[in-house]
């Protein structure tokens, strides 16, 4: 196989031709989701303006618990005997991640999409103004949780306690991204579009976090695969 | 050194600690108490050098595993384990003083929009990922070749804890002592260095013993009858 990008892009297609088989994403973490999304209005109860406040709040935390089990979905190319043959095939591991991390990246993607519009109908949040600031948070949101989650995927390859110990891992790694979404989210409606500043020092914490776990994901891969062997 | 016995060095080096960790907690309650703060103030001789503390034993840490990379000896891994552990403890210690230093001054236990507080309670939750994670890997090989990595990615955390009350100005104060000058009285700022140095050493101290419990515990498995290790496998066999 040549060149980095070439190897990234097969495995990543390979891994969603995979994933459309089995439709693990989108038949059984996604409605799992959407039920977190609905139970949370009616833990709240008859209160709208208190519903319509938390909307988007749970939509990043139900994203954040939710998606990340995206990356360790059953039909990842967990199987050692998968990827002692993707190992011998001579791919490049950064690539493999890449490849990994794109394919988690575009079935997050449309993950967020079916919720947020799940949120956007059951919970009527306050108006959002600047839209193109809160799609570039999920954007970026998107890319820093797929990075982050694959790479713990990575690291907790074949332990037993996997199931509880990978989310342990991802979650405060992502808290970051959480934070500066939701801040995102919440300056983009009408009441603070007159800061901009502000909205942008949130998306700059939001770059730094995908950039730091690009380079940790890219750098740590080869490492990873002598680990597991 | 044999199993057990605690060599003199290490006597003189828990000495040299309780001295000086007496010395300063003197100093802490007999500096004059803080004009607005009054005797509040007294914790910081607690929290700030636990919050020192936990950055310098996720550093050992990372160092610990970069090591670990390199030279494959174990007792790079324990070096890191043992002082991650130690700064799990001292962030937690800074989280607790910091709040309880916080509900009378701030009116607040922890507050989440501060990027100080939720910065290191972030931190705080990663490492204890990173125990987690050695502790479920199944030998120590896999535990050291796994949280090796984690322990180097995650030291990225510690400046971000660092600078983050520069770079977000929130609820959390800046440095107290900077290149500059101290934003405190002199008399303060003695106990403070000295408290510094007695946590510092407490620390050592803290990492020595670990470090030997660390080594007792890896010989004490490796020395456990394992099932089936009595059978030998049939010539011919046994390269493959």
């Amino acid at each position: 196989m040549t060149g980095f990008w070439f190897q990234a892009r097969v495995i990543a297609r390979n891994e969603l031709l995979v994933e459309r088989r089995g439709g693990e994403t989108f038949s059984l973490v996604l409605p799992f989701a959407l039920a977190a999304l609905i139970m949370i209005p009616l833990a709240i109860g008859v209160d709208q303006p208190t519903i319509s406040r938390l909307g988007l709040p749970a939509f990043w935390v139900v994203t954040l618990l939710f998606g990340m089990q995206i990356a360790w979905r059953q039909t990842t190319a967990t199987d050692h005997a998968v990827r002692d043959q993707i190992r011998l095939s001579g791919l490049d591991p950064a690539a493999g991640f890449a490849g990994r991390a794109m394919a988690n990246l575009i079935l997050l993607v449309g993950f967020m999409g079916v919720s947020l519009v799940l949120t956007l109908l059951l919970y009527t949040p306050p108006a959002i103004d600047n839209w193109p600031a809160f799609t570039a948070a999920l954007v970026l949101f998107a890319i820093g949780l797929s990075v982050i989650s694959t790479l713990i995927a990575d690291l907790t390859l074949g332990l037993s306690a996997r199931a509880g110990l990978a989310p342990l891992l991802v979650a405060p790694l992502a808290l970051p991204l959480l934070f500066a979404g939701s801040r995102v989210a919440e300056l983009a409606g009408e009441a603070a579009i007159s800061r901009p500043g502000g909205i942008l020092a949130w998306l700059l914490v939001l770059v730094l976090v995908d950039l730091i776990g690009v380079i940790a994901g890219v750098l740590s891969a080869r490492p990873l695969e002598e680990t597991l062997g | 050194m044999k199993t057990g016995h605690v060599s003199m060095t290490l006597k003189v080096l828990y000495a040299i600690t309780a001295l000086v960790v007496i010395a300063g907690a003197v100093l802490a309650l007999s500096t004059p108490p803080e004009a607005v703060q009054r005797t509040y103030a007294r914790i910081l001789h607690i929290h700030v050098p636990s919050a020192w503390l936990a950055f310098l034993a996720f550093g050992v840490t990372a160092f610990g595993s970069v090591m670990w990379r390199l030279r494959r000896r174990l007792a790079w891994d324990r070096l890191a384990a043992s002082s991650a552990e130690i700064g799990v403890l001292f962030t937690g210690l800074a989280i607790v003083t910091g709040a309880i230093w916080g509900r009378p001054v701030w009116g607040v236990f922890f507050d989440w929009g501060d990027a100080r507080m939720a910065s290191t309670a972030v931190m705080f939750l990663v490492y204890l990922g990173y125990l987690a994670l050695r502790r479920y890997s199944p030998s120590p090989e896999a535990a050291a070749n796994r949280a090796s990595i984690l322990g180097i990615v995650a030291v990225i955390q510690v400046p971000l804890v660092y600078f983050s009350v520069n770079l977000f100005r929130t609820l959390h104060q800046t440095q107290s002592i900077r290149p500059d000058g101290a934003t405190m009285d002199r008399s303060m700022v003695a106990a403070l260095l000295v408290n510094l140095a007695a946590f510092t050493l407490l620390y050592v101290s803290f990492l020595a013993a670990r470090m030997i419990v660390a080594r007792e515990e890896a010989r004490l498995v490796a020395a456990r009858p394992v099932a089936g290790a009595a059978v030998i496998s049939p010539p011919g066999l046994s390269d493959a």
